[in-house]
């Protein structure tokens, strides 16, 4: 033991204690930054070891302080509680979000939407029977079945075109997701390089733990520790990421529906989302939410604006055939007053041998007759029990409940993630208070050090005058 | 509770999502108020939607509804009106039946002929009455009159149809009366007959006034000809009639109906006002309270007392 030791010892205080605060300086830079965990410097007594050199001398006085280790607070339990669950919310709101769009494409209840605009149709039916003469009155019924038809249409592109943007959105999504895969595989290559040199790559840890978050709310990823620091990621049990080396989802693709699937039916294909020779489904994410969207959400309801089409133009041309228009005798002229091909949303419209001629609506049940009882039963169609009105009204109402359905869970589960969340953030976040309380202690700490140093210096300074 | 370790970043967290919450919840009812509804979209209360959809057709159904019994009663008013008439006439050639029978009247009866075919051609002119354009006892024929002007013949184009107008879900009505019923069989003997219409009937009577034909078969028949024409024809009118106090009473039922219905949808889709604006009340003392205990809690730390 030299007689210096004391300086050496007072030397390791104020190097640890200078370390100490400027991890706590990092840590309050750092109090806003999303994903960042704080850090703790783990101080241990410097010891010579339990053997000694062969002429050493311990005096079992101790060498000072040594720093063990730079830890991040991070309860693992917690990170992966979060990472479930706000997959799972991330989906919901995707889904949330769409019903909302839905909502916004039928717009009901509402003076103008497409329920006012089919009771129009039938009073204009009505007005047509009572007076089969009045040629304003057939025109008004055309231009109100043209409107009716328009609108159907317009909600029928609309679900096609929000299906074309949810696709692009997916696409983009899988690309963004794949170079995160890399970028993860990439962080954990490091991070066991440096853990394998006995360093703490902290920062690089929350680096990537950021990028698997993220990659939780998009498609929903589940995180498995690996070795040596790196974390392996897995989707509804396919791996997309093992230690170094990430796998590539490809964007969605269009597969020809599984015979007898009612989607072909309506023109709408089931997409898929393959990883190598997998086919990936997505339980959580916003994946999941678009996924199902394209496949489940937007066909179910375009088959039910279908089938509402189909009602109205197959009633009506029921009746419409066995009528004659103003002026017509001889037999039945069997017209259609629907175009018998265009029996969905996308194609319903006038037939042609009706646009533009208001005669030709037929409105009697008798040949060279103003009786209107076809008009008027068209009209009464309006309070059948089959008819489009009500299957129109049921389509609304269920979307209605599914929109409020997803409204709620998206609410109960924004509860459970903040509370994940929260506690989360009580284990790895910053407080400032308590920093600065940490911060006080090492100034002390590294103060008495140095007071220390100073009184070593005055012994050995008496030392030295003893020699003079 | 929180947890026992509280940082900053979950301290502001927690804050600015009860914030939101409160300014959204402020904001719905800042809409609710402005646009004086509760319903915007089929999610906020998809049961009450449906039955708002449903109250609203079966409204614009209703108001169509008393637009036909309306119509009908236009149609049925037409046919007493012109039947009251029409046997004022009878009832007038009557008379001069009984006059010409007499044995006094003999010379003067080419001039009561006269005015029998006069009152003939009114009645004639009566059957072709019109109501909005269309001949009322020509059935549903595409036609402006019912009969021909000077022979009483029901034209090509008459037909024995019914006119029918739906003034409720299931009810429809019947609101002409047809040539037939209402003025007899039209036979087309020339001179008249006493067993075919009504037309015949006074062109008959016409005709045996001139010949002074007073047997049995002439001028003697011509009173009983009349009454059986006079209560065919009461027999249609008291049917309208029946039929006009029907539609009354589909219209009163119809009036009741759709305040029912518009009060219903009012219930379903509008505001409570008052509950409303107490609501509002409440939310902005909450949090306006909120966002005070908020600005004390975030702002000081550690910080601002150590030196």
């Amino acid at each position: 033991m030299s007689d210096f030791a004391g300086l050496n010892i007072a030397l390791s205080g104020l190097l640890a204690h200078r370390r100490a605060s400027e991890i706590i300086g990092n840590n309050i830079s750092n109090a806003n930054t999303e994903g960042y965990s704080r850090q703790r410097v783990d101080l241990t007594p410097a010891t010579m070891g339990p053997v000694g050199a062969v002429f050493s001398r311990s005096r079992n006085v101790g060498e000072g302080v040594r720093i063990a280790a730079v830890t991040r607070a991070r309860d693992i339990l917690l990170e992966r509680r979060h990472l479930a669950e706000s997959g799972h919310q991330a989906g919901y709101q995707t889904i949330q979000e769409m019903t909302g769009l839905l909502e916004g494409i039928f717009n009901e209840p509402n003076d103008s939407g497409l329920a006012a605009q089919l009771g129009d149709l039938w009073a204009n039916w009505h007005d047509v029977g009572t007076d089969p003469t009045n040629l304003g009155a057939r025109s008004a019924l055309l231009a109100k079945a043209d409107q009716v038809a328009a609108t159907l249409r317009k909600a029928a592109t609309d679900l096609t075109s929000l299906r074309d943007e949810v696709l692009t959105k997916m696409q983009t999504m899988v690309d963004e997701v794949n170079g995160k895969l890399d970028r993860v595989a990439e962080l954990n290559e490091r991070i066991a390089t440096a853990v394998g040199s006995g360093l703490h790559p902290n920062d690089l840890m929350d680096q990537r733990d950021l990028l698997v978050e993220e990659l939780g709310e998009q498609i929903g990823v589940q995180a498995f520790e690996g070795p040596a620091g790196t974390v392996n990621l897995s989707v509804n049990g396919i791996s997309v990421v093992n230690g170094n080396a990430a796998m590539h989802l490809s964007a969605p693709a269009a597969v020809a529906p599984p015979g007898g699937s009612p989607l072909a039916a309506v023109g709408w294909n089931e997409y898929v989302i393959t990883q190598g020779p997998f086919r990936v489904t997505f339980a959580r994410g916003e994946a999941a939410g678009l996924m199902d969207t394209m496949n489940d959400l937007l066909p179910r309801y375009l088959r039910d604006l279908n089938g509402v089409a189909n009602t109205l133009v197959t009633d009506v041309n029921a009746l419409h055939t066995t009528g004659w228009g103003l002026g017509e005798g001889g037999p039945v002229p069997a017209r259609n007053f629907w175009d018998p091909a265009g029996t969905t949303a996308l194609t319903i419209g006038l037939d042609a041998a009706v646009v533009g001629q208001p005669s030709r609506v037929a409105a009697s049940g008798n040949p060279n007759s103003l009786d209107g009882y076809i008009a008027q039963a068209l009209a009464a169609l309006s309070s059948s029990a089959t008819g489009a009105d009500r299957e129109y009204q049921t389509m609304v109402g269920e979307l209605g409940v599914e929109s409020q359905a997803a409204i709620q869970r998206v609410a109960i589960q924004g509860g459970i993630v903040e509370q994940v969340d929260v506690e989360r953030k009580a284990v790895s976040g910053v407080s400032i208070d308590e920093e600065m309380i940490n911060l006080t202690i090492a100034q002390q700490a590294y103060n008495a050090s140095a007071r220390v140093v100073s009184v070593i210096d005055e012994m050995l300074d008496t030392l030295m005058r003893m020699a003079l | 509770m929180l947890s026992s370790r509280i940082s900053n970043q979950m301290a502001t967290q927690l804050s600015r999502g009860n914030l939101t919450n409160a300014y959204a919840r402020l904001v719905d009812l800042q809409r609710q108020i402005s646009s004086g509804k509760q319903i915007f979209k089929p999610s906020d209360a998809p049961a009450d939607t449906i039955r708002t959809l449903t109250h609203r057709s079966d409204l614009r159904r209703n108001t169509q509804y008393e637009r036909n019994a309306q119509d009908a009663e236009g149609w049925l008013a037409t046919i007493d009106n012109t039947l009251v008439t029409a046997q004022t006439y009878i009832n007038k050639v009557r008379d001069l039946v009984i006059r010409g029978k007499d044995g006094s009247q003999a010379t003067n009866r080419d001039v009561i002929a006269d005015e029998v075919d006069q009152l003939r051609l009114s009645l004639i002119a009566l059957g072709n009455t019109t109501y909005a354009g269309r001949a009322v006892f020509a059935g549903t024929g595409d036609t402006q009159q019912t009969f021909n002007g000077t022979t009483g013949a029901p034209l090509a184009a008459v037909n024995l149809l019914e006119v029918r107008r739906p003034v409720a879900d299931g009810e429809t009505l019947v609101v002409n009366a047809n040539n037939v019923e209402t003025f007899g069989t039209y036979i087309g003997t020339a001179g008249g007959t006493y067993t075919g219409s009504l037309f015949e009937v006074l062109e008959k009577i016409s005709t045996d006034l001139r010949n002074d034909d007073l047997s049995a078969t002439g001028l003697e028949a011509a009173l009983g000809a009349l009454d059986t024409a006079r209560q065919r024809m009461g027999i249609v009118q008291s049917s309208a009639g029946a039929k006009t106090r029907r539609v009354d009473d589909v219209l009163s039922r119809n009036l009741n109906l759709d305040g029912d219905l518009r009060h219903a949808i009012s219930e379903l889709e509008d505001v409570d006002m008052a509950k409303v604006l107490l609501d509002l009340k409440v939310q902005e003392s909450n949090y306006q309270a909120a966002l005070s205990v908020t600005a004390r809690v975030i702002q000081p730390s550690l910080v601002d007392f150590l030196r």
